[in-house]
């Protein structure tokens, strides 16, 4: 039998659509968005409110996620171990947490106990406990956290690419909310924020899985159908401006092997026309294995185990982010290697570069959800971002249509290389000093809480 | 439950000696493709740990028909999402994508598993050492505790046992290694009569089958690596420490224990992971309600159980102290915890709620046509038993209080034997 010398042709395969969605609402006003997923018989669902992170008083950010914390920690009469118990016995995990875009109660849970599991999902929303105990001890594991936190270079670099970017911004701060805030927090903070937004006008259900003969539209309405509680009306978010400045700061971290380095710019958000062709020029630049970012610095020069770039989102705002680390000694030919590349990326992009994009993008999605919980996770972005409920389906047409022209022109558009934010985390003067004398913005000391 | 999921395995040994399984779920438009190697980190000569590992990294380097990179290339480019990991006891490569991707992933695994050495160059071979030893960085050096594991592990197993030393291997020792042993290392261990090749999705069976036969007919066997045998040796008696200080936030303790190995629908190694998660998974557990709510001493405390099939499996908890807690006296409770579990096994619902859990995790790694490839993959190189698959769920639900207190007596009490303590050197403050 003779050996085959050159790659199988990949054969098409009939364009993949975003599983259906029926799309209901409770007399309350929650909304019930459900996906049918067969062979998933682990059930993934969330609860989302419209509750953007910025509705936190400024003074007491962290109090949306302690909610999240305390919500699971008892309720409808049961203890926090009480609770704990039930949801383990369902074969379950619950927790919620807040984010830039709202804050989310979320479920897994096998098939065959979900409507328990709603059922303890609405005893957490509807009638938690909030007992100043547990309040005290989420507090103190929330502080404990920030501390540790500081130790590890790849938060710290994320955390301060953040605050340089975003400034006074709500987006230049933890999500969890600082130790200074979280310190001021009190119990009837956490009271008031479950009253005033968690509410079922505000609520959105998105369940996905195989539901076999449980009906997942009448599980939510039996444990949420007589919810009547009215809060406080839902503000908007607002839109953080990115830095439009160059800037590097760098963190003195003493003997790390390793620099670790952020590099962010302004993106766009996904209701931007320009989103597809952008994400397929960002795919060739930094967006996957090949890319051009990971062949210079891990396949030529072997100074990393990996490097990439990601456009992230949230209501209104884009963001691209440069992430790697890299063997200290190489850290500024790093970082300017990075920025060159991302400045050569500029009306340079092949048709081969933007047909494998074109190509991973959208036969990439058969497998990207396949699970129930990755089918979750996208409506829960869908609709935080206020993207309408075709938008999977009609972003793939988009990705389809994108001419190598159409991502030469929203990559020009968008990233500008003059005007990046540089985070390093590195070892000493070693680092720091061919960092500054490379010249790109004078190189400002970051100091962290002590 | 769902049903007693059944996943259909049917499986074919080639002339070759390559065992193939094909799992077809009809109308799923993903196909994922799982090849294990029979050769891991426990293989290794001891004065080249962490060779398999690298080796792996090269087999993206190219082969006869493939140029460097165009491995990921050509699978991203057509929407597949791929990569490989190396373990004590095994190498797996895998891709999943639209089915259409299904010949180009097949025709790639056989041209390295057949061709690797004709790509082979000194440039690649030291670039990728290079990128060995930047993931180890990222992944252990540079961050806080990274290096504990590898550390307690000389604690359960000598210098020489298999599981004596982690897949990352010793960064020296890869450098001073040689691109002959790299081909010699190929030779040795990559053949078809020492793999596995699972296919799972959207295909039929004899569709399947015949591409495979189409790909890898033609790779010749060699004579297979000796499968093994290892003494498994009892749980540690004699009290083994290793105090540490390293710039980390907090004081930590490790405790490892050696288990039963892997072995077919071993009751034991169940009975093992049902008490290690009562006692140290999740916000139910023992070692979290006594450590991290009840006392507030901790920030976190845990255990899991590594499954491996040479002579021993491979337990581990860990705890993470509140900063300046004093970490005898934590060992000293987690002792206490685990005696008075020993001693009472599972009470209440305990059980009930571990086994819900056991469950729910499995169908939760059987939810995608790759997490099932794996699976299977693994029981067919493991144990030559594909169809343990569907005869997991039964076993976990099988398993009885009684069984599951004498594993927690027998196996996780001696855990308390072998300890790392880390206490941290200095306070990293502003600079």
């Amino acid at each position: 039998m003779s050996v085959r010398e050159t790659p199988p042709p990949v054969v098409a395969t009939a364009d993949w659509r975003f599983p259906a969605v029926t799309d209901s609402r409770l007399d309350n006003g929650m909304r019930v968005l459900i996906y049918h997923c067969p062979g998933q018989y682990v059930v993934s669902a969330s609860l989302l409110f419209d509750v953007p992170l910025d509705t936190e008083p400024r003074s007491l950010e962290g109090v949306a996620g302690l909610t999240g914390r305390c919500l699971v920690r008892g309720s409808a009469g049961r203890s926090a171990d009480e609770f704990a118990d039930a949801v383990a016995l369902c074969g379950a995990d619950i927790d919620a947490s807040a984010f830039a875009d709202g804050f989310a109660v979320r479920l897994t849970a096998p098939v065959s106990t979900l409507s328990r599991a709603l059922g303890l999902v609405a005893d957490a929303v509807i009638d938690p406990t909030l007992d100043a105990d547990e309040f005290a001890h989420e507090k103190r594991l929330r502080l404990q956290e920030i501390e540790q936190s500081q130790a590890y270079p790849q938060h710290v670099a994320g955390e301060q690419l953040n605050a340089a970017l975003f400034g006074t911004a709500r987006a230049g701060r933890p999500v969890g909310g600082a130790a200074d805030t979280v310190e001021q927090v009190q119990r009837d903070d956490v009271v008031a924020f479950a009253a005033d937004h968690l509410q079922p006008s505000a609520a959105t259900m998105i369940l996905a899985g195989d539901f076999g003969t449980t009906d997942p539209l009448a599980s939510t309405s039996d444990s949420f159908g007589k919810w009547d509680h009215v809060g406080a009306d839902v503000v908007d978010a607002t839109r953080p401006i990115i830095s439009d400045l160059p800037q590097v700061g760098f963190v003195d971290w003493p003997e790390a092997p390793q620099s670790t380095i952020r590099v962010g710019g302004q993106g766009i958000d996904r209701a931007d026309p320009r989103w597809p062709a952008l994400f397929v020029a960002n795919f060739a630049v930094g967006g996957n294995f090949s890319s051009r970012i990971n062949t210079v610095l891990r396949e030529e020069k072997g100074v990393t185990y990996g490097a990439n770039s990601s456009l992230d989102t949230s209501r209104g705002t884009g963001l691209l982010t440069v992430s790697t680390a890299v063997r200290a000694n190489a850290t500024a030919e790093s970082v300017a290697d990075i920025v060159s590349i991302l400045s050569g990326g500029a009306g340079t992009l092949t048709d081969d570069e933007v047909q494998m994009g074109v190509r991973a993008a959208t036969d990439s999605a058969a497998v990207g959800f396949e699970r129930a919980e990755a089918v979750v996770n996208r409506v829960e972005m869908m609709v935080s971002q206020g993207l309408p409920l075709n938008y999977v389906d009609t972003n793939l047409a988009g990705l389809r249509a994108v001419t190598t022209a159409a991502a030469n022109e929203a990559y020009i558009d968008v990233v500008d290389p003059d005007r990046l934010t540089i985070v390093v985390v590195g070892s000493g003067p070693e680092v720091r000093g061919p960092l500054a004398a490379w010249g790109y913005a004078e190189v400002r000391d970051i100091s962290l809480p002590g | 439950m769902p049903a007693d999921v059944n996943y259909p395995v049917v499986c074919r040994t080639l002339d070759n000696g390559l065992r193939v399984v094909v799992s077809p779920t009809p109308g799923l438009g993903v196909v994922a493709v799982n090849l294990w190697y029979g050769v891991g980190s426990r293989h290794e000569e001891l004065h080249r740990q962490g060779f398999a590992h690298l080796f792996e990294h090269l087999m993206f380097q190219g082969s006869r028909h493939v140029g460097s990179g165009e491995h990921f290339s050509l699978l991203q480019g057509n929407g597949a999402s791929l990569n490989a990991t190396t373990s004590f006891d095994r190498t797996n490569y895998f891709e999943s994508g639209a089915t259409g991707i299904l010949d180009l992933a097949l025709w790639l695994e056989a041209d390295r598993m057949a061709y690797l050495d004709d790509a082979l160059t000194q440039e690649n071979f030291t670039n990728q050492v290079d990128v060995v030893a930047q993931e180890r960085a990222q992944r252990m050096d540079n961050v806080p505790y990274g290096t504990v594991f590898e550390k307690a592990l000389p604690l359960v197993f000598e210098y020489d046992h298999p599981y004596g030393h982690l897949p990352i291997g010793n960064m020296q020792h890869l450098q001073e290694a040689t691109l002959d042993e790299v081909s010699a290392f190929h030779a040795t261990y990559y053949m078809p009569n020492n793999a596995v090749l699972t296919i799972v999705g959207d295909v039929t069976v004899d569709d399947a089958l015949g591409r495979v036969a189409t790909f890898f007919d033609h790779i010749e066997p060699r004579v297979a690596p000796p499968r093994g045998e290892t003494t498994p040796l009892p749980p540690v008696t004699a009290s083994a420490r290793l105090d540490l200080d390293e710039d980390v936030p907090s004081p930590a303790v490790w405790l490892a224990a050696r288990l039963p190995a892997d072995t077919p629908g071993s009751r034991e190694l169940a009975a093992v992971q049902l008490a290690s998660s009562i006692l140290g998974d999740g916000e139910t557990s023992h070692l979290h309600r006594r450590l991290v709510r009840q006392d507030q001493t901790a920030l976190s405390a845990g255990m899991g159980v590594n499954t491996l099939i040479a002579g021993n499996s491979l337990g581990v908890a860990s705890v993470r102290a509140v900063p300046d807690q004093d970490l005898d006296e934590i060992v000293e409770t987690v002792t206490g915890v685990l005696e008075a579990f020993a001693e009472q096994g599972p009470v209440d619902n305990e059980l009930a709620m571990a086994t819900a859990r056991a469950e729910r995790e499995w169908l939760d790694e059987m939810g995608t046509a790759s997490g099932r490839a794996d699976a299977i993959s693994g029981y067919a190189m493991l144990y030559d038993d594909p169809q343990l698959i569907n005869d997991r769920l039964q076993l976990i639900r099988s398993i009885t209080a009684d069984e599951v207190q004498s594993a927690a007596k027998e196996w996780l009490l001696p855990a308390v034997n072998a300890q790392v303590r880390v206490l941290p050197t200095s306070d990293r403050t502003a600079s």
